[in-house]
């Protein structure tokens, strides 16, 4: 194996990631989403510090992906929005940590 | 992945869900409240009274006061229905002791400090899962307070009125640093009109 063949194997990964996990904010949300059962818009606008309008466009991305759901209920006439990582968003999320470990570990 | 650790963002998780005080404004008014237990034993409705608070009184708290403001996040149930089992086995144990030495006026003397010494023990645990350093400051409160009953009863005090004045004096503490805590809050939170929601593009 030369050395070309195995700098191309250990970054391998790089290639594999998730670009729309990739993205920082997205990053973060799912994050945030990962040690949650569920939160809602409010919690999570608090938490990222993302304003209203970036939160909700990067939160229809993760949506179109599958790796969120989006519940929209009423709590005392007031619109709340619950979300929740999906399995297939636990999953890409998972992969991605295991990726992005694997690229940096090549790269140290 | 250094500076991202998900360890830390569930800290921060759980932090944030207990930055507005009511825990200090509802574990001291329980305390305040059950205190009047050690006083006379046959007014143990002060006990179930001080349960009530941390059972129902507290989640309408945050129902009211907390998740229109910050937000709602219910944290990892796997997680916590192990955690809760294994609290509440605890619990039960720590109650039967305590009763245990209530009941047997030799014994009673020991009050103070083992009272200080279970509250300490559960901040511990929650510092331990938090690592707020402002915790550390409660746990050495709840220590200080097992102190002040003991030096009471060595000054010839009761040991149930120790126990009363030990409760009253945390509660006397608790309460307006959760009230400090809570203003603060609700500063740096002013209410959601709901137009702090999703909006599908």
């Amino acid at each position: 194996m030369t050395r070309n063949e195995i700098d191309k194997e250990s970054l391998q990964p790089l290639s594999e990631i998730d670009r729309v996990i990739h993205e920082p904010a997205r990053l973060l949300i799912l994050a945030y989403l990962s040690v949650v059962e569920s939160a809602d818009f409010l919690f999570l606008m608090n938490q990222t510090s993302l304003t209203r309008g970036n939160l909700s466009s990067h939160l229809s991305k993760l949506e179109a992906a599958g790796y969120i759901e989006i519940k929209k209920e009423f709590v005392d006439k007031i619109p709340r929005t619950l979300l929740r990582l999906t399995e297939k968003g636990t999953e890409a999320f998972q992969v991605y940590q295991s990726n992005m470990k694997q690229v940096l570990e090549s790269l140290s | 992945m250094t500076e991202f650790n998900l360890t830390d963002i569930e800290k921060n998780t759980r932090m944030a869900l207990h930055k507005d005080g009511l825990d200090e404004i509802l574990v001291g008014l329980s305390l305040g409240i059950m205190a009047v237990f050690f006083l006379d034993f046959r007014l143990s409705i002060a006990l179930v009274a001080g349960c009530i608070i941390q059972i129902l009184v507290k989640p309408a708290c945050r129902r009211r006061i907390t998740f229109p403001r910050l937000g709602y996040a219910k944290l990892n149930e796997a997680r916590d229905q192990l955690t809760g089992s294994v609290i509440l086995a605890i619990a039960a144990g720590i109650v039967a002791v305590g009763l245990g030495l209530f009941f047997v006026s030799a014994l009673r003397w020991l009050l103070p400090p083992y009272l200080g010494i279970v509250l300490a023990g559960i901040t511990f645990i929650q510092v331990r899962r938090n690592a707020h350093v402002y915790d550390y400051f409660v746990v050495g409160l709840f220590l200080t307070s097992g102190l002040l009953g003991l030096l009471l009863i060595s000054l010839g005090c009761n040991p149930g009125l120790a126990t009363a004045v030990q409760g009253w004096a945390l509660a006397g503490l608790l309460i307006p640093v959760g009230a400090v805590r809570l203003g603060l809050f609700l500063r740096k939170y002013p209410i959601s009109t709901g137009e702090a929601d999703f909006d599908k593009e």
